[in-house]
């Protein structure tokens, strides 16, 4: 998938650019205003913009899942997730498959992350593992898989500290130009020829561009961001070859109310829908970081087959656009990829909603080492890891049981 | 007289260059065929090694589905004999036993004490994904080849293959094909 | 997390896919923030019985949430002979002592009356 993602990467290139050149633009106001020197505010500018790579580059891959209170969970403990993320690996032909993590939060949500497919991480809610067969399922991770093969992870990364210098810059720099900024030009103007109402004009223009410039480069962030989670969609329908599964976990996820704890503004982009969603959101606009559900379900059904070629006409189809998702180099790099059945008949007669939730609830507390003691009357005693309790009575029928 | 020289030795150049990229380029397409083997070939090995436990586990609750469970243990070892036969021979011996592996759960839905067991359903969760790990691997495998067979019989790229002896490799493709296969719905 | 008032690790009980956790020592019990409403939920019926109202003028001991460990209000909860539960004011947390959950079940001696509380008689032998 070579060309796949060489043509992501011209797409998107040019968006990075554009907003570099906003960067760029932001440091010269600077410049001007501050230092005298447009040249000394484009270092300042990058100098800023080096030093929060740095700060990235050392939190590392890792500070998503940090944020997000994920832990690393292995095959032994959630066998069906697991189970899922390389059947899905094999499926996307990633070199490596990634590391897996839970997030204890009923609200059903996943993100990707890792700046390298080789050192990519997923991670998934408990609610998700609790709302989802294993279709949907698959179909959740199948689009976490395609970001983080169109590297989108590493895109989102390098576009976010871009987006993150510009706030930061404009933010001071309007800030100094409304309260002393008048003052400065002033005495700079005294000193020249210009009149104080020339001055006045570029100190206004200044100010402009320092609030434009952060909502340009939200903008185009947000931009890219819709673009990409098309792309991963697309990707998702492919690998599984059943878009079904992926519109069906898509609705249920808009259908719970309630929002991620752990998610941020800096992490939004990360999930698979914007956990700042409010209930009955359903409009897209220009400063959303997802494209709405709706439009997303509804590409997916009308899908003929699951290849590229498919998502991409039911893209044009349902958008009633000209221009397609699918970067063109990409359409052509599978054959025909019919939809495969449902998986029901083989699926384990245990998922049932209830099933899962408990399924989930006594794995997690196995990840969290508490010991589980199954009372003969149908309660369950969960006892913490390192208790001076050497045994616990079952409140219910007063048997006492050893630890 | 030296412009001349100067063109030839460009053109060569380009050819040369031009040359080497397709060559690489088929290296690339054949090594992840070569992959998509591989992982189709653990995958079978997984499977070959799920199955007797499964047989065992199964027949601790249904003792009278002898034929079920000499079918499965019989397509299973004919498939392991034929680890090295070529992807079309192989294709046809393993979907016989996952037709089998088919049976054996659907006769495994007769017995609610059986459905109930941990163990079958650690094992049943297994076996699920490693058909699913089967079929993905397959349709990455096929996904390559055919990219691979693309570069060999397209102008230019077929000039190279043929001078450098790439040849076009062969689909993984399963009897049951026809049966996996959903309508394909227009809207 | 620790029981507010002797100090042993809580333990969770679950029952009916309804985790609480539980003091084995002096049988207290914790409600998180929105644990009561779902045990409400999942009985089909609505928390109201056991919502804390005012705040209660008491001598009794403070005690601190063992969730934020800082010191808990004192409010009323119950209708015809109230208790005096602890209410963390940080995360929303409930303390009930085994006597308090006690009373406050007994005010609810029909059957089918709520029930949360048939829950709790049920589970914690109250």
């Amino acid at each position: 998938m070579w060309e796949q993602i060489r043509a992501n990467q011209i797409r998107s290139a040019f968006v990075m650019i554009f907003m570099g050149l906003l960067l760029i633009a932001v440091g010269f106001v600077i410049g001007l205003y501050f230092l005298g020197t447009a040249a000394g505010g484009i270092v300042i500018a990058l100098i800023v913009w080096g030093i929060l790579n740095l700060v990235a580059l050392f939190q590392g891959d890792n500070i998503l899942l940090s944020l997000g209170k994920a832990r690393k969970v292995n095959k032994e403990e959630f066998p069906r997730l697991y189970n899922i993320v390389e059947e899905m690996t094999i499926a996307s032909g990633l070199p490596r498959m990634p590391d897996v993590y839970i997030i204890d939060d009923p609200a059903p949500n996943a993100f990707a992350t890792g700046r390298k497919p080789e050192k990519a991480a997923i991670a998934v809610t408990s609610g998700l593992l609790q709302k989802l067969n294993r279709d949907e399922l698959q179909g959740v991770v199948a689009h976490e898989l395609g970001h983080i093969k169109n590297r989108d992870t590493l895109l989102m990364a390098i576009g976010g500290i871009l987006l993150g210098t510009i706030v930061l810059l404009s933010y001071f720099a309007s800030r100094m130009l409304f309260f002393g900024g008048a003052s400065r030009g002033g005495r700079r103007s005294g000193g020249g020829s210009g009149g104080g109402g020339a001055q006045l004009i570029i100190i206004i223009i200044g100010i402009v561009l320092m609030i434009l410039a952060p909502i340009a480069a939200r903008l185009l962030y947000f931009a890219l961001s819709r673009k990409r989670e098309y792309l991963a969609d697309a990707s998702a329908a492919l690998y599984t070859r059943y878009p079904e599964g992926l519109a069906s976990a898509l609705e249920k996820i808009a259908g719970t109310p309630t929002q991620l704890q752990a998610a941020n503004n800096a992490t939004a982009p990360m999930y698979i829908v914007n956990p700042f969603r409010k209930a009955g959101q359903a409009a897209s606009n220009l400063s959303s970081t997802h494209p709405p559900i709706s439009d997303r379900v509804r590409v997916l059904r009308s899908m003929g087959g699951a290849s590229f070629a498919d998502y991409d006409a039911a893209y044009r189809n349902v958008r009633g656009s000209r221009g397609g998702v699918v970067p063109r180099g990409a359409l052509g790099l599978t054959g025909d990829a019919p939809v495969r059945p449902p998986s029901t008949e083989t699926e384990p007669v245990t998922q049932t909603e209830a099933a899962r939730a408990r399924e989930v609830s006594d794995a997690l507390w196995k990840t969290n080492k508490y010991q589980t003691v199954e009372c003969e009357c149908g309660a369950k005693l969960r006892v913490p890891p390192g208790t001076s309790l050497s045994q616990v009575k079952c409140p219910r029928c007063g048997t006492t049981h050893p630890v | 007289m030296d412009l001349w020289i100067w063109i030839v030795i460009g053109v060569v150049v380009i050819l040369a260059i031009s040359f080497i990229s397709t060559y690489n380029g088929l290296v690339r397409a054949r090594n992840q065929v070569k992959n998509a083997w591989a992982q189709i070939d653990v995958q079978l090995k997984r499977r070959y090694d799920l199955v007797p436990n499964l047989v065992e586990t199964v027949k601790g609750y249904a003792r009278h589905e002898r034929e079920t469970f000499e079918m499965v243990t019989k397509a299973r070892n004919l498939a392991q004999q034929l680890t090295s036969a070529g992807a079309g021979e192989r294709g046809r011996v393993e979907s016989e036993l996952s037709s089998a592996l088919g049976r054996l759960l659907a006769v495994a839905e007769n017995y609610p004490e059986l459905k109930a067991n941990q163990n079958f359903l650690a094992l049943q969760e297994e076996l699920t994904s490693t058909e699913n790990k089967i079929s993905f691997a397959r349709q990455y495998y096929n996904d390559a080849v055919l990219r691979l067979n693309n570069r060999t019989q397209e102008f230019p790229s077929n000039i190279v293959a043929s001078m450098t002896g790439f040849k076009a490799a062969e689909y993984f493709e399963t009897t049951l094909e026809a049966e996996r296969q959903a309508p394909r719905v227009s809207f | 997390m620790q029981c507010p008032r002797c100090h042993t690790d809580l333990i969770v009980v679950e029952y009916h896919d309804i985790e609480l956790d539980y003091c084995p020592a002096c049988e207290g019990l914790w409600f998180d923030h929105g644990e009561m409403e779902l045990v409400a939920s999942k009985m089909g019926s609505s928390a109201d019985a056991v919502a804390p109202q005012q705040s209660a003028d008491t001598n009794e001991k403070k005690l601190k949430c063992p969730e934020c460990h800082k010191v808990m209000d004192k409010r009323l909860l119950g209708a015809t002979d109230p208790v005096v539960a602890d209410v963390c004011r940080l995360c929303g947390g409930l303390w009930l002592d085994h006597g308090e959950l006690e009373q406050i079940v007994r005010q609810h001696q029909e059957p089918g009356d709520s029930p949360v509380i048939e829950y709790l008689r049920d589970t914690f032998r109250a």
